[in-house]
């Protein structure tokens, strides 16, 4: 492995109080069960994401993408480091959950609940454990806005069997958004769509999250959806997976479906691809 | 596993025939019909044809006048088996529910306890009738008989509890990890997992193993009457076999399956109402 | 380095196999004091038989046990290849014939639904009535006359033979590979559909080269369920109707209030059971391609 990859790079560590999402020296290793062989997924990551940032997160698959977003998540314990979220260790007892949003690859709905029954479900959960305040009436009128937001308003009632995958993945951002957490872990949300709804929905992510002003971690394997809408790409060198590379994008915001279009999008998208030929 | 078949058999008719859904169901019926029909055609003339003594090979109709002969004694006696069954299938039902959570709510106990579980499952529970009878056959004061028709629940619960506590685990132990990493995400404690997830994804599962569960606590209920003679179908199945006399055994063994596919099939009714949002199927995971 | 990392896996996987082990090892050691405990605590041999005491009614009647517990296994076997064979070819023929398995079903449903062991002495009566039906595959001197000296080659004279209790085995676990090789058999995918229609395929080609394939994995692990009811079938129709194999021995201990020997006699049942599934399980991966198995 050449040097410069080996060599962790970092943005802003000194600032690391004001950063949303903060992975310090993080280490993952898989399989340290005694009767299996160990796998290294991430190693040396030092990563900070600042409030109402969007940044992506690219690389080979395998690289560890998705580990590095469930560890932000909590699901997965570091072997080495530390990660936090507003300042709060994840794995601790303070860690609040009601901070956290993660958006899945595949559609969570649970196919008793109707959407917006689903929609719900995080709700009560949450308040049950006390890690939300409001009034259930609150939240159900959250969750008529949240469906007008994402254009399902008409679909309350329905069961998740009877919608479209682009449609499933929109009550899965809902679900997401519905306790306004003020950081969005998204794992490939678009990642099974066709490339006419994806574009349609990465348009309305980015609107989404203008309004809402949310940190945003979002992991990809599509480079040039991870320019359009990032402030900042990572790239994550093969396993073990390290950051190899951080690609400010400097493109104008709002974004557009023009966007595509501008040579500065091309520039940069080209600039990501190269890292990955260079790799090689 | 017969589940899928009855599924299969019903999508087999769209993708092949082509031909409108009401005339096709019209059509398996009247199939079905006609095959019955055959059946007890090819079955009577061959027990005609061949001359063959009824009493050992006895056609319908000699099962059917059998069937009236003995039609009084057996609703005398139903009551009796049906309740043992009965009883016996609710009370394995909710034990192995409740012997089910614990078994998945726990890793730790769930390893100890799997294998012994699996263990007994695959060993003919039927066989111990005789030892259940011996030890509750004892004299315990004044409560003589009654020690020995309890014989009959105990045979119920035994012989289906395990393949309902199965299916149960199962249906508990059936969540995919991207639900499992949701709950992770929302904090959800243990007793939430199974209040908005595992019970509903267990409800399939455990019907199934209703279904299957209920014929083998008949099972248990009748071997246990069968071998003790405590008054019941059991028992005189037995006293019918001693008497060799197959046409009414025959009787006996039709009553009793049509009780069975009449319970099994309300068991179905029940569960598409329930699990509206999954396709059910008659027959259970056999 | 290739060959060390080799050693090594070989090294975890034997440890592996090891500690996966040890609970049945603890579990059999636990089920062996617990049993001690609660007949110490009852202190009876006619209510609750001491280990020692079961062991020893049981060795005093070694060659009895021995004899029928090969005569019971040489049944089970039968029993379990004749609902193998007569299920696959059943469920072949069913599935292939559209009409045939409309007017079949139902009749199938209701005899799955009854509660088999009351059939099982009519399927005795008509091979006693009836004794030219009773087909020897098989006849040997059993395993017993060779070992112990008080068991003569006459008493240990064994067959596998088509009979009573072994139709009614082959009966009770005949549904599942019937109805599972029905599945399997039908969930092939379009595109071999497709396939054998570009090809030319017959109907027997298609059965042949796709469909009896697609089944095989449905049709392994029904055999599971095969193997446990074939057991129960045989055992069943030993100690309800007829007077052979270890079945029939728990109906003596009982009848003779005998206690240590039928707590003997259902142990030897249970441990064989258990046996005979798991070699069934292992012979089934051993012969069927990698990955019909889980």
């Amino acid at each position: 492995m050449s040097n410069e990859t080996a060599e962790p790079t970092t943005t802003s560590t000194d600032s690391g109080e004001e950063a949303m999402i903060s992975f310090s020296g993080v280490d993952k290793i898989y399989g340290t069960d005694a009767t299996e062989e160990t796998v290294t997924a991430l190693q040396d990551i030092d990563l900070d994401v600042d409030a109402g940032e969007f940044v992506s997160v690219v690389g080979p698959s395998g690289c560890g993408k998705t580990t590095l977003l469930h560890l932000a998540a909590g699901i997965l314990e570091p072997t080495d480091g530390t990660v936090t979220i507003d300042g709060i260790d994840v794995q601790g007892a303070e860690h609040d959950r009601s901070e956290v949003g993660l958006v899945f690859q595949q559609p969570v709905a649970l196919e008793w609940r109707t959407v917006k029954k689903n929609l719900l479900l995080p709700v009560q959960i949450l308040k049950q454990n006390g890690a939300i305040d409001e009034s259930m009436d609150y939240y159900r009128e959250r969750a008529d806005e949240l469906l007008e937001l994402v254009g399902l308003e008409g679909f309350e009632d329905a069961y998740p069997n009877e919608l479209s995958g682009g449609m499933q993945q929109r009550v899965t951002i809902s679900q997401a958004l519905i306790y306004d957490p003020s950081v969005l872990l998204m794992d490939e949300p678009f990642g099974s769509l066709d490339a006419m709804t994806k574009d349609e929905l990465n348009l309305e992510l980015l609107r989404i999250w203008d309004e809402t002003e949310k940190t945003v971690l979002f992991i990809t394997h599509d480079l040039n959806e991870a320019v359009f809408l990032s402030d900042r790409v990572i790239v994550l060198s093969p396993r073990p997976g390290r950051v190899a590379d951080e690609i400010e994008i400097d493109l104008p915001r709002p974004r557009t479906g023009e966007t595509r279009s501008r040579d500065r999008f091309v520039e940069l998208s080209t600039e990501v691809h190269q890292h990955f030929k260079h790799q090689r | 596993m017969i589940a899928d078949t009855l599924r299969k058999l019903g999508d087999r008719v769209d993708g092949r025939g082509g031909v409108r859904l009401g005339t096709e169901r019209a059509k398996r019926w009247s199939l079905s019909l006609l095959g019955l029909v055959l059946f007890l055609g090819g079955w009577e003339a061959v027990t005609r044809g061949f001359g063959l003594n009824p009493q050992y090979y006895p056609g319908p109709t000699d099962v059917y006048r059998e069937l009236s002969r003995i039609w009084e004694p057996i609703l005398t006696v139903l009551p009796n088996t049906l309740e043992a069954a009965g009883v016996g299938f609710v009370v394995a039902l909710v034990l192995s529910i409740a012997v089910a959570i614990p078994l998945v709510a726990s890793d730790r106990l769930g390893n100890a306890l799997m294998p012994f579980v699996i263990g007994v499952n695959t060993v003919p529970r039927i066989a111990v009738t005789p030892l259940v009878i011996y030890w509750v056959g004892f004299d315990i004061g004044p409560f003589d008989s009654v020690g020995l028709a309890a014989a009959n629940y105990v045979m119920a619960v035994w012989v289906a509890f395990f393949p309902m506590l199965i299916a149960a685990i199962d249906g508990f132990r059936s969540i995919d990890e991207t639900t499992e990493n949701m709950l992770i995400v929302y904090g959800a404690r243990t007793w939430q997992e199974f209040r908005y997830v595992r019970l509903q994804r267990a409800l399939p599962f455990i019907f199934d193993g209703m279904k299957t569960g209920f014929i083998l606590a008949m099972i248990g209920t009748v071997v246990g009457e069968f071998v003790s003679g405590t008054p019941g179908i059991g028992a005189m199945a037995s006293s019918v076999i001693r008497r060799t006399a197959v046409g009414r055994a025959i009787a006996i063994v039709l009553v009793l399956g049509l009780i069975s596919t009449a319970v099994v099939f309300l068991i179905y009714l029940v569960e598409s109402r329930v699990v509206h949002w999954r396709e059910s199927s008659i027959v259970g995971e056999g | 380095m290739a060959t060390k990392s080799h050693a090594h896996r070989r090294f975890v996987r034997t440890r592996h196999w090891v500690t996966s082990r040890v609970p049945t090892v603890i579990a059999g050691v636990v089920f062996l004091v617990l049993w001690q405990l609660t007949a110490m605590v009852i202190d009876n041999n006619r209510i609750f038989a001491y280990p020692e005491y079961t062991w020893r009614q049981v060795s005093e009647r070694s060659d009895t046990v021995f004899i029928r517990i090969v005569e019971t296994f040489s049944s089970i076997a039968v029993a379990f290849v004749l609902a193998v064979i007569v299920g696959v070819l059943l469920g072949v023929v069913i599935a292939e014939v559209y009409t045939l398995r409309q007017m079949a079903m139902p009749i199938v449903i209701f005899t799955y639904a009854i509660p088999h062991p009351i059939l099982a002495p009519v399927f005795i009566i008509w091979f006693i009535v009836n004794p030219g039906a009773e087909i020897v595959l098989f006849s040997f001197t059993g395993p017993s006359a060779y070992l112990l000296d008080s068991v003569t080659a006459a008493d240990a004279a064994q067959s596998f033979a088509i009979d009573g209790v072994t139709t009614f085995g082959a009966w009770v676990g005949f549904f599942p590979v019937f109805l599972s090789t029905i599945t399997g058999m039908n969930a092939l995918e379009e595109r071999f559909e497709q396939l054998g229609t570009v090809l030319g395929a017959t109907r027997w080609q298609m059965v042949r080269y796709f469909r009896f394939w697609r089944a095989l994995p449905n049709i392994a692990s029904s055999i599971k369920a095969t193997v446990q009811l074939s057991i129960i079938g045989v055992i069943v129709a030993e100690f309800i109707a007829s007077s052979e194999g270890i079945g029939y021995q728990i109906v003596l201990a009982w009848k003779g209030a005998d206690l240590g020997y039928m707590f003997g006699v259902l142990l030897i049942i249970m441990m064989g059971s258990y046996l005979f599934y798991q070699t069934v399980v292992w012979l089934l991966k051993v012969l069927t391609p990698p990955g019909t198995i889980e």
